[in-house]
């Protein structure tokens, strides 16, 4: 809850033949030891290599369903960084994540990145740049959608595969999208109606969406 | 008031009734995301817009409904540190909400399957908790709330991308169904890691119950759709619901196979549990969690008829530690949780 994504990030390669997944989570250094509070509810994991320092970077590593663990403190692992197959950034977190995703870092080529200046401009309704978005993660205000709307489209797609949403609409304020699924919904029934030659029901059909139409025309 | 009679008080609705699918499926889980048009994202915002918030949702929840009159706004600086904890334990409101108690609110409904968080990362987060795999049910209840607070308050929402939330993670539906499962069987047999592996790769996310990136504790896990938007709500209920019935047949098949072909080991298991869970003096919650899930799964086999199913689920709640410490009523130093744990679970399995 609340905690939109883990902090971690993950590279897959094709090295010769093999395929090579490696994911690597970043943390304080705290395990929650198993929601309990005693002394402060965290148990310190303590680094592999030194055994002196908090292990703060789990990296996970397959090989041809091979998995191999590390938990290395960041002096360890930015040492063996190479050795693990990937470039280590200390200051690896979720905005950066999301950075990534809105930059084609991940060796996704992106050509839609915003613009220095697009970056710069604010939200009119919260003030929030688009810079302060990628720094925080989180939009400022529901204008923020709009007004960042070709930016965040690249984000959005990479997230969720889709920009348009499909889903309830809410009734008072939802202008007409509702309408227009209703609208939908009654002409799936009326070529059904015709299929099985029930003309009647599909006059009564035709009438309803004609009515809907209309209402939508007075709305926009 | 005597202990079995405040654990009565303490423990949700959901949690005393067995759902569908009850011996694998403990719970089903509905969150909605919505914010209120004109108002930043609380992290953005100002305490007067945050009271604002507050005072808002208070209002639209006077509204008449049948569904509603049981409902309870509570203040989180109203209450102290411990009750605070006892919410997060009973998953009514995230960890979030505790760190951060100032102008922020809950409202929850009596029997406690609903509630809706105030100023977490989104104005309004609606959930909606029943037993077992009832999606369905927990998403028409969710709906309806959500439909009854938007005919007074105008929300963010946008006809191309739907509900906007702070996250553009939760954009759209703003909806995130989950179920928690208990597993043991596949972890036994050495498959659940491949098993859930297969469902990462068609978009649910599984994570163990306690602590994200660990790994899980008494093999209970959460599985959760990851998008939210260019979906319907009815898909991805619907998604979660069939992925989650065959997680179900493959735990059912390995349970099976563990009875038919290795029962002396696995009621070796299962017995062993029981004596520890029922005759210690001391017991840290790490190893309470796994006897539990080891006497769940035997208790669900029929292998010890004297224990009901449900008992063992409620102590999976009971033992956490401010639902502990409510029980008692009082601060507990850590060696005593454990004492009082372990004289909790003999009470409870009597």
């Amino acid at each position: 809850m609340g905690v939109c994504a883990r902090r971690q990030k993950t590279t897959k390669a094709q090295e010769g033949k093999r395929l090579v997944v490696v994911c690597a989570r970043v943390d304080d250094g705290k395990t929650p030891t198993s929601g309990e509070n005693n002394e402060k509810g965290v148990e310190i994991m303590w680094c592999e290599q030194c055994k002196d320092r908090p292990a703060t970077v789990h990296i996970t590593k397959v090989i041809n369903n091979q998995k191999t663990e590390k938990h290395l403190c960041e002096v360890c692992a930015q040492a063996s960084g190479s050795d693990l197959g990937f470039l280590f950034e200390p200051n690896f977190s979720f905005q950066k994540l999301l950075a990534g995703l809105l930059e084609g870092e991940l060796g996704m080529e992106d050509a839609l990145a915003p613009s220095t200046m697009e970056r710069k401009r604010a939200c009119p309704v919260c003030g929030l740049t688009f810079t302060d978005f990628r720094r925080i993660g989180r939009l400022g205000c529901g204008a923020c959608y709009t007004d960042f709307g070709p930016s965040l489209d690249p984000l959005l797609r990479r997230i969720h595969g889709s920009t348009v949403h499909t889903g309830k609409a809410p009734k008072r304020t939802g202008g007409t999208i509702r309408v227009k699924k209703e609208i939908e919904q009654l002409r799936k029934k009326l070529n059904e109606a015709i299929k099985r030659e029930a003309y009647e029901e599909a006059a009564k059909l035709r009438d309803e969406i004609r009515a809907k139409e209309k209402d939508i025309d007075s709305i926009e | 008031m005597d202990l079995p009679e405040k654990v009565n008080r303490l423990l949700p609705g959901w949690i005393r009734v067995s759902g569908p699918e009850g011996e694998i499926v403990l719970s089903s889980r509905i969150r909605l995301a919505r914010n209120l048009r004109d108002y930043p994202f609380p992290h953005y915002a100002g305490e007067k817009k945050l009271e604002e918030v507050i005072a808002l949702t208070g209002k639209a929840l006077e509204q008449p409904a049948p569904d509603i009159s049981r409902l309870k706004l509570v203040r989180l600086d109203a209450i102290d540190q411990l009750e605070r904890m006892v919410l997060v334990e009973k998953h009514l409101i995230s960890p979030n909400l505790v760190n951060n108690p100032a102008h922020r609110g809950v409202v929850i409904r009596d029997d406690e399957c609903l509630a809706i968080m105030i100023n977490e990362e989104d104005h309004l987060r609606i959930q909606t908790m029943l037993s077992g795999l009832q999606l369905d049910q927990a998403w028409e209840l969710a709906d309806r709330i959500d439909d009854y607070l938007e005919a007074t308050l105008d929300y963010a929402f946008d006809e191309q991308r739907g509900y906007l939330t702070a996250c553009p993670t939760n954009a759209g539906t703003g909806l995130r169904v989950s179920v928690m499962v208990h597993l043991p069987a596949l972890g036994m047999v050495d498959q659940v890691k491949k098993v859930l592996a297969a469902l990462g790769h068609v978009g649910l996310n599984v994570r163990g119950i306690y602590g994200e990136g660990t790994e899980s504790i008494g093999n209970l896990f959460q599985i959760s759709n990851q998008v939210t938007l260019g979906h319907s709500e009815e898909d991805l209920v619907g998604k979660v619901v069939s992925l989650t019935r065959q997680v179900v047949e493959q735990e059912k098949t390995a349970r099976q196979a563990l009875l038919k072909e290795s029962r002396v080991q696995l009621e070796n298991k299962v017995y062993r549990a029981y004596g520890l869970l029922t005759q210690s003096r001391l017991l840290t919650s790490h190893e309470a969690m796994h006897l539990l899930s080891d006497l769940l799964l035997g208790v669900e086999a029929g292998l010890v008829p004297a224990v009901r199913p449900q008992a063992v689920k409620e102590l999976f709640l009971l033992i956490r530690v401010a639902i502990l410490q409510q029980l008692i009523g009082r601060e507990l130093q850590p060696e005593e949780r454990d004492y009082y744990r372990a004289m909790i679970i003999r009470e409870h399995l009597k």
